[in-house]
């Protein structure tokens, strides 16, 4: 399994060069009789058994097997999985509201699973901060109470709490509604305070836990994109759990796929989509239109491969009435261009040629996904 | 599928076949009466057995054992219907119940049969079978080392006893002159504020037709005494349920230890404990108020407990999730959230008080409840029913004033 099928592919990422905000080490997590566990999970580590036999014979259900992973600074990873593949428990591993039964998590380049209770209360207060499907607010508070919770958790209540709180009610718009319960709120708008309590907290990791689940699609969809831009415009790196992976490809920057609480795939969602690893993801990947993911680079031929133009190519300069794009035009745009003009399309770069892209190429793109791609 | 007229004449057969063959499970008055008979056609196993049985069951019937009789044949054709409507088409348990019938059947008939003939019998086994050996040492020894108990603890810890006394009576007394030291329209206008504030104008009339009936019909500073000593306990099982509660909800162990305690002290009959009580405690209010505490402190401890238990899971993880400590858990999240079920167990400790007033007179608690006995044992029905009604009035006042009042709040 490749964790990076085509290093053609790889796209620059704002903190790629820095350290991993978040990584995950070989975490596994086995829930059964504690005593049991002790004893089958070193088995289990050294493959002498598998899950199946761990569930029949000794009764315990391997939840997280062997996963890792990077979250790199300012970027939104998506871990995407059908219910009971365990992306649920991996994310709480990373608040240690769930002990992995092995390997080690790593924030900010340092092992949590260390802290003492003191130490760990304090991560969660100032650098981690949650938001839950079930939203789980407080209905005894008001919203504007519910979103103070963590600065309130963590001794601060003043002045400048007080403006934290209307400073994260107002990036979420609720700021109208902070003397509501949450009870008078819609399950859109509750999920906002969810995400304001955990914004209030300024911690520079969000958990999101399903967050958009139960919303219905119209809200979702918004709520998704306000959240992309959210995090995008705070800087914040986030950790999002999704089962559903168009959410995953509008909000993510890297996603990856769980099953059976194994990471499947890792790769941003052109890679996912376009060369999926397995018939699963492949599966997953039917349906989804790339049209507002891919680019120009992504599916161009280098010249001197462009069937029939070859010869003409070598010259570097944009033939006769071609039409021009840059590198990073998007699918969608590409298409258009290409209905306009019956000639291919050049890939400029510094005025340098650096790819075509066909009809043949664009049909690719839209029609066929990973498995025909690789096949030609 | 074509629908054929000719296939309805099938289809009717087929329905009436299979109502045929589910067997109908109807009690007749026949069938009870010759309840063995009529069973031992059904279970293919030990014929003769059954009919041996039988026999011997109507020999004995007709010996004039009808009481007896009644008896077993009800029981043998309950467990048949019973057994017949459980089991439901082809499900495993049914199979299981059909596989078990003949072996139920036949223990019956076996303990029928025993019993009917040891009832018969006459002899020294006879005797010793149908009287359970008891030993009068046994129970004499166990009633006299409790009593040994109780006096050694009261010789123990008089000082300890003593002071609790102090306590509760010092809790007693200032509640009592805060009440009696108040002139009647003071009450009256208090009460009515908080009647008027909890439920509007229909709760303050019927507030103040309570007071009425309470000073009308001279029940004044009786009511009063027996509101300071059911607000009395109902402090002492605040302070002690609440925490208990907690403590119960958090330690599956003092969970394990405490609820077999708690079903003792709701199921003991309070008159049982009266004793021990006056025995640590004298005769007056503190035993009194002691034998309320402990009748009706388990449902607020119990409702705590539960409350807590409630709070949902994705609340406690959220709490955790931003760095909660246990006691900010506790203080900001699970009370809070448990405030309904505990003001529940408050109104349930409050009526359990008021019930346990006329047990409480007999060691001295006075109040309505000495009304209530004076009433009985000078055969005053008048006086009986009118004292009665008015603990019922003062039950009411609790209820409304301090229980659950608005379903609205939280």
């Amino acid at each position: 399994m490749n964790a990076v099928p085509n290093m053609q592919f790889d796209t620059w990422y704002p903190g790629e060069a820095r350290a991993p905000v978040v990584s995950c080490r070989n975490v596994w997590k086995v829930f059964g009789h504690k005593p049991v566990v002790d004893r089958i999970v070193g088995e289990l580590l050294a493959e002498r058994i598998d899950v199946e036999c761990a569930r029949r014979e000794h009764g315990c259900v391997v939840a997280v097997k062997n996963v890792s992973f990077d979250v790199r600074p300012s970027e939104v990873f998506c871990i995407m999985g059908l219910s009971g593949s365990g992306k649920s428990t991996l994310i709480r591993h990373v608040n240690r509201l769930i002990e992995p039964t092995a390997g080690d998590i790593l924030v900010n380049e340092c092992s949590i699973s260390a802290l003492d209770a003191r130490a760990l209360r304090e991560l969660r207060a100032r650098k981690i901060g949650m938001v839950f499907q079930n939203v789980a607010l407080l209905p005894h508070r008001t919203v504007e109470a519910n979103t103070c919770l963590p600065l309130e958790l963590r001794g601060e209540t003043g002045l400048a709490a007080h403006a934290a709180v209307q400073r994260a009610l107002s990036v979420v718009g609720l700021s109208a509604w902070g003397d509501r319960y949450p009870s008078e709120l819609s399950g859109g708008m509750q999920q906002r305070v969810g995400l304001a309590r955990a914004l209030a907290a300024d911690a520079d990791i969000l958990l999101m836990d399903e967050p958009f689940s139960a919303l219905d699609p119209l809200i979702r969809k918004q709520l998704q994109t306000e959240f992309r831009r959210l995090v995008k415009t705070l800087g914040k790196t986030a950790l999002f759990i999704t089962h559903d992976l168009d959410e995953a490809i509008r909000i993510g920057d890297r996603i990856a796929i769980m099953r059976d609480g194994q990471i499947v795939q890792t790769g941003t969602p052109a890679e996912i989509v376009l060369s999926p690893v397995n018939d699963y993801v492949a599966q997953f990947v039917e349906g989804i239109s790339p049209v507002h993911f891919v680019d120009a680079e992504r599916i161009m031929v280098l010249p001197t491969q462009y069937p029939g133009h070859a010869a003409a190519l070598l010259a570097s300069a944009v033939p006769e009435g071609w039409p021009v794009c840059e590198r990073g035009t998007l699918l969608a745009r590409l298409i258009t261009l290409q209905t306009e003009s019956d000639r291919p399309i050049a890939v400029v770069d510094g005025g340098l040629i650096i790819g075509v892209v066909g009809p043949r190429e664009i049909l690719v793109a839209v029609g066929g996904h990973g498995k025909r791609q690789k096949e030609m | 599928m074509v629908f054929q007229p000719a296939d309805s004449a099938t289809l009717t057969a087929a329905v009436a076949a299979r109502q045929s063959n589910r067997k109908p499970v109807i009690l007749h008055f026949a069938d009870l009466l010759v309840g063995p008979l009529c069973a031992s056609a059904r279970p293919r196993r030990f014929p003769l057995l059954y009919l041996l049985a039988d026999g011997a069951a109507m020999w004995l019937a007709m010996q004039g054992l009808f009481g007896s009789m009644f008896l077993v044949f009800g029981l043998s054709r309950a467990a048949a219907i019973a057994l017949a409507r459980f089991a439901g088409p082809e499900t495993k348990f049914r199979r299981e119940v059909s596989a078990w019938q003949p072996w139920i059947e036949l223990s019956l008939y076996v303990f029928s049969l025993a019993t009917i003939a040891i009832a018969n019998m006459t002899g020294p086994i006879a005797a010793q079978l149908s009287t359970f050996p008891s030993s009068q040492v046994v129970r004499g020894t166990a009633a006299a080392s409790i009593d040994a108990a109780v006096t050694y603890l009261t010789v123990q810890g008089d000082v300890f006893f003593r002071i609790v006394t102090r306590w509760l009576l010092a809790l007693l007394k200032g509640l009592e002159n805060v009440l009696t030291l108040a002139p009647w329209p003071v009450l009256f206008a208090v009460v009515g504020f908080a009647a008027w504030k909890r439920g509007g104008a229909g709760l303050l009339v019927l507030v103040w037709m309570a007071l009425g009936y309470l000073g009308l019909f001279g029940y004044w500073a009786e009511a009063l005494q027996t509101s300071a000593l059911v607000l009395a306990s109902l402090c002492v099982c605040v302070v002690i349920g609440i925490p208990a509660g907690i403590l119960l909800a958090k330690s599956p162990t003092s969970r394990a230890i405490a609820s077999p305690v708690l079903d003792l002290m709701q199921t003991m009959p309070s008159f049982v404990y009266l004793l021990p009580a006056v025995a640590f405690f004298s005769i007056g209010k503190p035993p009194a108020l002691i034998a309320t505490v402990i009748f009706a402190l388990p449902p607020l401890v119990r409702l705590t407990c539960l409350g807590i238990e409630q709070v949902p899971l994705h609340v406690r993880e959220a709490m955790q999730a931003h760095g909660a400590t246990p006691l900010q858990m506790l203080l900001k999240a699970e009370l809070p959230l448990a405030l309904p079920s505990i003001r529940t167990g408050i109104n349930q400790t409050i009526m359990m008080c008021l019930s346990m007033v006329v047990v409480a007179a007999l060691i001295g608690g006075g109040g309505l409840g000495y009304n209530v006995l004076f009433a009985l044992q000078n055969v005053q029905y008048g006086e009986g029913i009118l004292a009665g009604l008015a603990i019922v009035f003062c039950a009411v006042l609790f209820d409304r004033l301090a229980g659950s009042g608005r379903k609205t709040d939280l």
